[in-house]
């Protein structure tokens, strides 16, 4: 993935470009169709105990709706035509603006974190030094991914 | 963690009225370590969240990942709860704490 460009229409809104290869647009569409990853409580609202049950409920409630609402979102994003469009032999360019941009990072990164905490939370310097199955392999591999594309979208932002 | 990080960590100082004890504030928003979040995206992240300049984030980020954890701001209950909530929707390890 290629970080092209920024295009700043004439109402000001700023898309980012990039350009993609074909196994690196099977690879996207691939990963956020493994959203979500991550199981609801994941991380509790208050590690002290200093906050009420009812309000660990309603956070887990919000992460619930968010989860339900992305879901929706990430099928639209794949399914929509203009969102990744073939561009020149082998290459496709995707266009999103900043606010795009920044959900799909954190889509990303929340099935990245799905993946790490699917493989019991381990140090990533560890990693290739365990034993894993093919499941455990799906999810490294799915992780290695998000991050990647991670990497290129942080980089647009850097840049902007 | 860096002395830099601590001096720089302190948001919650700005704009906060004098007449108020650091009690009233009440929260603290605390940001864990963990090996997953690139440091970049965490960066992002808290320059997203709470609108701070590179350089500041950047401090933070760094005392997360060195310390362990860092105290990005101190304020009251709603304000905490509604912190936590988006960083955990950007999926940073992040909680409320009683300000003790």
């Amino acid at each position: 993935m290629k970080f092209v460009r920024i295009r700043e229409k004439p109402s000001g809104q700023k898309w980012f470009i990039f350009h993609l290869g074909k196994q690196e647009v099977e690879c996207l569409e691939a990963a956020l169709g493994f959203y979500p990853l991550l199981e609801i409580v994941y991380q509790p609202l208050s590690r002290g105990g200093s906050v009420g049950r009812d309000k660990q409920e309603l956070l887990d409630d919000i992460t619930r709706d968010r989860r339900t609402v992305r879901k929706k979102e990430i099928l639209e994003f794949l399914s929509n035509p203009k969102t990744i469009r073939w561009d020149a032999p082998g290459t496709y360019r995707l266009a999103l603006t900043m606010e795009q941009t920044d959900w799909l990072l954190s889509v990303l990164n929340e099935i990245r974190v799905g993946c790490w905490s699917y493989l019991g939370c381990p140090e990533l310097n560890k990693l290739n030094e365990r034993e894993m199955d093919d499941e455990q392999c799906r999810e490294r591999a799915i992780m290695d991914l998000c991050g990647y594309f991670e990497m290129g979208f942080l980089e647009a932002f850097k840049l902007a | 963690m860096s002395d830099s990080a601590e001096s720089k960590g302190k948001p919650e100082q700005k704009g906060k009225p004098q007449s108020q004890s650091s009690s009233d504030w009440g929260y603290q928003v605390v940001c864990w370590n963990d090996s997953i979040n690139i440091m970049d995206y965490s960066t992002y992240v808290l320059r997203v969240v709470f609108n701070w300049p590179k350089d500041r984030a950047e401090a933070h980020m760094l005392q997360i990942h060195n310390v362990g954890k860092s105290v990005l701001v101190r304020d009251v209950f709603e304000k905490a709860e509604y912190y936590v909530h988006r960083l955990q929707g950007y999926g940073l390890h992040a909680t409320m704490e009683k300000d003790e």
